[in-house]
C-alpha cells in the first residue's frame, strides 16, 4: 500500500506546471473573491487532481505491470480511496489556511466557528464526487470516462431540472411554499444535520469502494 | 515451481491450450511468432487473466490467490507495460522502496549506473534499449525467486540485446536456485541462455526440448528428391522442398549421418527448427 501511495504522490509531483498554475490561481482568488469559493475551488481541483492518478495508471497498459507488484487487486482500489481522502484533507486544509490568511490580510471580520462550519459542510460534496468518480475511472478507459461523466452529469442536470419543475407544479397545486419551508431549517440546530450528511457521504464512499474492489477483482489485464 | 495443466484461455479467434512444467532453478524459454500465445501464457502465470479452464499453479498456489508476500517472490518485466513514462529512475527507486522491504537500493543504483541509465530523466526520453534494461533491472531489484520476462530484447539492437542478456546471466550466477521464464521470438537470445525451450504456435506447444538436445541431436538433412524418396523418415519431423533438393529436420542427425553418406547433415539452429516445423510439410 505504501508503494501505491508513493507512486500516486510522484504522479502528482510530476504535474508541476499544472500545480504551480493552480496554486497561483488559488492565491489570486483567495485575495479577490468570496472566501467560501476559495475552499470549494481548491478542494474540488485537488480532488480531481488526486483522481487523475487513475488515468495515469491506465496509460501504456500500466495496469498490467501494476498488478504484478506486491499488492492484491483490491489493494489498488483501497489505495485510491486512501490517496483521495488524504489528498482532499490536504487540499481542504491548505484552502482553509489561505482563506484565513486572506481574512487577516484584507482585515475582514469573521466568525471562526461559523466559517469553519461552512467549510466543513463542503466536505461531503467532494466525498460524493470521489465516491461517484473513482469506480467510473477504474472501470473505464480515460476516453470512455469522459463519455460516462458527460452522461452522468447530464442525468444529474435532468433530475435537478425535473425536480425543480415538479416542485413548481406541486407548489401551484397545493399552495404550499416549499422554499419558505426550507428556510425554516435555518433555525434548526445544524450539527445533527451535518453529521447525518457526513454519515451518508461516508457510507456512499464505503459502498463505492466495495464496487471498485469488485471491478478490480473481476478485471483482466 | 510453475505448472500449467491443460490451461485454456479463449478469445475471439484464438485459443490457448498449454501444458507446461517448470521446475526450480531452470531457465525456460518460450519461443514463437508474434501472436503465438507467449504473452497470454505469461499473463496466465502472473494471474493477470483468468483461464477459461485447466489448472495453474505457481510457487504452490493459484496465481489469483497470491498474497502481496507471494508476489514479492516474483519479478516481472512485461514487453508493453511498466512504470509510467513520466517517472524518472529516482521516482522508480522511491516507489520500489515502498513496495519491497528487500529492495536493495545501493545495488539497484549501481546496476543503473553500469547500464548508463540517467537518474533524473523521465523514462519517456529513454531509448528503447534503456527502457528494456530498466524493466529487467526493476524485475531483479528485490531478489525474486522467479523471474518472468516477456520479450525483454524485442526491438533492441545487437549491443543492447547482449547487455540485457548479460544482466540476466549475472542475476542467475548470483543464485543458482533462481528460475526464469523468458519469452522471445529471437531464437539466438534463448539458445545461449535457456535450459529448455517450449515452442508455441497458434496457442499450442508444438515442441518442448532441452536446449542441449535441440542443438546437439536435431539437425538438417539435405538430400536430392530421389534420395528423399528412399530416406527412412522415422526421425524426420519436418521437410521443406527446395528447387532441386529437400531439406529435412531430424531429431536424430547422427542416424542420417551414419546411414546416408550422400546426404548433407548439418547442425540445426532454433530458427531452422521453427521454420521447418511451422513452415514445412511433414
Amino acid at each position: 500500500m505504501k508503494g501505491l501511495l508513493v507512486k500516486d504522490f510522484k504522479i502528482l509531483m510530476n504535474q508541476k506546471k499544472f500545480m504551480i498554475m493552480f496554486v497561483f490561481v488559488a492565491i489570486v482568488l483567495s485575495f479577490s473573491m468570496d472566501s467560501s469559493f476559495i475552499v470549494s475551488y481548491i478542494s474540488m481541483i485537488g480532488t480531481i487532481l488526486t483522481l487523475s492518478t487513475i488515468s495515469f495508471d491506465y496509460q501504456d497498459e500500466g495496469y498490467s505491470f501494476l498488478m504484478t507488484l506486491p499488492i492484491r487487486r483490491g489493494d489498488y482500489a483501497i489505495g485510491k480511496y486512501a490517496f483521495t481522502v488524504l489528498g482532499l484533507a490536504c487540499f481542504w486544509g491548505v484552502s482553509i489556511v489561505l482563506q484565513f490568511a486572506s481574512f487577516f490580510i484584507q482585515g475582514h471580520e469573521f466568525d471562526l466557528a461559523e466559517t469553519l462550519l461552512a467549510d466543513i459542510c463542503l466536505l461531503p460534496l467532494f466525498i460524493f464526487v470521489a465516491a461517484v468518480l473513482i469506480p467510473i475511472e477504474i472501470k473505464f478507459s480515460p476516453e470512455k470516462v469522459r463519455v460516462v461523466m458527460f452522461l452522468f452529469f447530464g442525468i444529474v442536470l435532468v433530475i435537478a431540472m425535473g425536480g425543480k419543475a415538479l416542485l413548481g407544479t406541486l407548489q401551484d397545486k397545493t399552495g404550499i411554499e416549499f422554499v419558505s419551508k426550507l428556510e425554516a431549517l435555518d433555525s434548526v440546530n445544524p450539527l445533527p444535520l451535518i453529521m447525518g450528511v457526513f454519515a451518508i457521504s461516508v457510507i456512499m464512499l464505503a459502498v463505492s469502494m466495495i464496487i471498485s474492489i469488485r471491478i478490480m477483482e473481476k478485471r483482466e489485464f | 515451481m510453475v505448472r500449467l495443466n491443460n490451461l485454456q484461455k479463449e478469445y475471439k479467434g484464438f485459443k490457448l491450450d498449454i501444458t507446461m512444467d517448470i521446475p526450480e532453478g531452470r531457465v525456460t524459454g518460450l519461443i514463437g511468432r508474434n501472436g503465438a500465445g507467449k504473452t497470454t501464457t505469461l499473463k496466465a502465470i502472473l494471474g493477470l487473466i483468468e483461464p477459461t479452464s485447466g489448472e495453474i499453479e505457481v510457487l504452490g498456489k493459484k496465481p489469483r490467490e497470491f498474497t502481496a508476500e507471494d508476489k514479492k517472490q516474483i519479478g516481472t518485466a512485461l514487453s508493453s507495460s511498466g512504470f509510467n513514462l513520466i517517472f524518472t529512475v529516482k521516482d522508480v527507486i522511491a516507489i520500489l522502496k515502498g513496495f519491497y522491504k528487500d529492495f536493495n537500493e545501493e545495488d539497484f543504483r549501481n546496476k543503473c549506473r553500469q547500464q548508463e541509465l540517467p537518474f533524473d530523466k523521465p523514462i519517456k526520453d529513454f531509448s528503447t534499449g534503456m527502457r528494456a534494461k530498466l524493466r529487467v533491472l526493476v524485475a531483479m531489484s528485490h531478489s525474486a525467486k522467479l523471474l518472468i520476462l516477456d520479450e525483454p530484447t524485442a526491438g533492441l539492437d545487437v549491443i543492447a540485446r547482449n547487455d540485457v542478456l548479460n544482466i540476466i546471466r549475472t542475476y542467475l550466477e548470483e543464485d543458482s536456485s533462481r528460475s526464469v521464464i523468458i519469452s522471445s521470438h529471437i531464437s539466438t537470445d534463448l539458445e545461449g541462455l535457456c535450459d529448455d525451450i517450449y515452442m508455441i504456435n497458434g496457442g499450442k506447444i508444438i515442441l518442448h526440448e532441452d536446449t542441449d538436445t535441440l542443438l546437439g541431436k536435431y539437425g538438417l538433412v539435405k538430400v536430392s528428391r530421389e534420395e528423399y524418396e528412399a530416406l527412412d523418415k522415422k526421425y524426420i519431423i519436418g521437410t521443406k522442398e527446395e528447387s532441386f533438393s529437400v531439406t529435412c529436420l531430424t531429431s536424430e542427425k547422427q542416424f542420417y549421418a551414419e546411414n546416408y553418406p550422400k546426404a548433407v547433415v548439418e547442425n540445426a539452429h532454433i530458427d531452422d527448427i521453427i521454420v521447418l516445423i511451422l513452415g514445412g510439410e511433414k
